[in-house]
């Protein structure tokens, strides 16, 4: 189940518990409301069943990052 | 035009250039030939400013030209030296702070003078060549030598943190790592709150990372041993671990640190982390758009450009997130001023440019102990500079928040002679 970050748009701020709990009927398994950031973090089978709920601007597949091991010279 | 200059040799051409005194030329000229019986070398076409100059070339060396001349009113004789149109602009030394020189097109550069009346361009270089001659009799400077860091490390000297009256007090900088080891002694007695967004991992930096990117941002201006590395010396330390001890996280527990961070009133974040992206890669709508919130409630972001590249042959663009537009990203320079082999470039449009450049080659800062100590190279490395010397201008400017902060940034920069899809605006300055 890939992880995803939620964009909630400006409008809905005020009333991202609302936009997250539509997220988790839509099929999100939540991870975290974010208020000050207007963001919202989780996992989904399909991030293209977010797409149409109200107050979202924009799912994105979440992404990783790799340091290289502590004993490499460029970091 | 031409840009001809003498040779550093003595290379000659065995006849002399004589300088009159004002006034004096055609009469000394006579006096000369008269004297010696030496040839004076006839007027070219063109070359009517030796009279306007008071010059004349002799056909003898110097010192048989001052025996000869006697009473004549000669102001100098020099041996004529033979000049060479050169293919390039030569490499300009680097100056004493390691950086190179600011290059003749620099938008702050004066513009080129125009040949004016009375300043041909010949009268110009021959200006110059006189200038060039009087500061090669100078006595031999010293070979330059490596960067001297008994006091303070390179970068804290060539971005004039170890100038700044600034220290950084009452300025909280949140740096999103690995963590921090609690127990380092260079950090005792500060102010520390942390936070671990990593399941099943305390703050406690297990991997190092951390501990030296704070270091760099945040460290104590008088560490147990020699030199001083640290920049924000009296800012408060805000360490949330968003990377695990293997080095890992992801876009969630990122955020999470952005949001702890805005909510505690963090004036700056330091993020030494990122992915690679492609060439046409667009950069997340999420995070742009995190940090312009972020910037608005007075928190700016700025984050490492990646390590991607191998240049010359490999050259790869901005890494994610630093390659969103109201995030500050941040590349890497030797002591030189020299683009690091590994610092990545601004490729991809809309937004994913270097915006900064700070010290990111052979950088000494804090090791996890009993290491305690350790000197390693990254972007990773120069953005904690960027990070504690905006904590500088947080401290200097109480108005100077979120974008506005990222703007004295980026307007106190030194210009360098480097393209800006490498540097963007230069190396970081503290106030």
């Amino acid at each position: 189940m890939p992880d995803v970050t939620i964009l909630v748009d400006d409008d809905h701020l005020a009333a991202i518990d609302e936009v997250a709990a539509a997220l988790q009927r839509a099929g999100l398994r939540l991870g975290e409301v974010l208020p000050a950031v207007g963001a919202i973090t989780g996992s989904v089978d399909d991030p293209a069943v977010l797409d149409g709920v109200e107050g979202v601007a924009a799912v994105e597949q979440a992404q990783e990052v790799h340091l290289p091991p502590p004993e490499e010279d460029v970091q | 035009m031409d840009f001809i200059r003498a040779l550093p040799t003595d290379e000659t051409t065995g006849r002399s250039l004589v300088l009159f005194e004002d006034g004096a030329a055609a009469a000394g000229i006579e006096a000369v030939k008269e004297a010696t019986g030496l040839e004076v070398a006839p007027a070219q076409p063109g070359r009517e400013l030796f009279e306007t100059l008071g010059v004349a070339i002799v056909d003898a060396p110097p010192d048989q030209v001052v025996q000869a001349a006697g009473a004549a009113a000669i102001l100098a004789v020099e041996p004529e030296r033979v000049v060479y149109a050169l293919e390039a602009t030569p490499a300009a030394p680097p100056l004493g702070n390691g950086l190179a020189p600011l290059p003749a097109t620099s938008p702050t550069a004066p513009p080129r003078p125009t040949p004016g009346p009375g300043r041909s361009p010949d009268y110009l270089r021959g200006y110059r060549d006189a200038v060039m001659h009087l500061t090669e009799d100078l006595p031999p400077e010293a070979a330059p030598a490596g960067p001297d860091e008994t006091q303070a490390t390179w970068g804290l000297q060539a971005t004039k943190v170890v100038n700044s009256c600034r220290s950084g007090r009452g300025i909280r900088v949140a740096v999103l790592d690995t963590g921090l080891d609690l127990q380092h002694p260079d950090f005792a007695g500060r102010a520390i709150t942390s936070q671990s967004f990593v399941t099943g991992e305390e703050v406690q930096d297990g991997h190092g990372h951390g501990t030296h990117c704070i270091g760099t941002a945040l460290g104590p201006r008088c560490p147990g041993s020699k030199p001083r590395y640290g920049i924000a010396f009296e800012a408060e330390i805000f360490a949330g671990k968003v990377l695990s001890n293997a080095g890992s996280g992801g876009d969630a527990g990122i955020l999470a640190g952005i949001e702890w961070a805005i909510r505690n009133g963090c004036a700056v974040v330091s993020m030494s982390l990122g992915a690679p992206t492609r060439p046409g890669q667009a950069f997340s709508q999420v995070f742009e758009r995190v940090a312009r919130r972020a910037q608005e409630q007075g928190t700016l972001i700025v984050a490492a450009a990646g390590n991607e590249s191998r240049r010359p042959d490999v050259i790869n663009p901005v890494a994610h997130p630093a390659n969103c537009p109201s995030i500050l990203a941040i590349a890497a320079l030797d002591a030189q001023g020299v683009i690091a082999p590994f610092s990545n470039r601004g490729i991809n449009p809309d937004g994913g440019q270097v915006d900064l450049a700070g010290p990111g080659v052979a950088v000494h800062s804090s090791w996890p102990m009993p290491t305690r100590h350790r000197t390693i190279s990254g972007t990773s490395m120069a953005t904690p500079h960027v990070a504690g010397i905006a904590a500088l201008y947080a401290e200097q400017d109480a108005t100077a928040r979120g974008a506005a902060l990222g703007r004295l940034l980026t307007a106190g920069a030194q210009r360098l002679s480097l393209p800006s899809e490498d540097v963007g605006a230069g190396m970081v300055q503290a106030p």
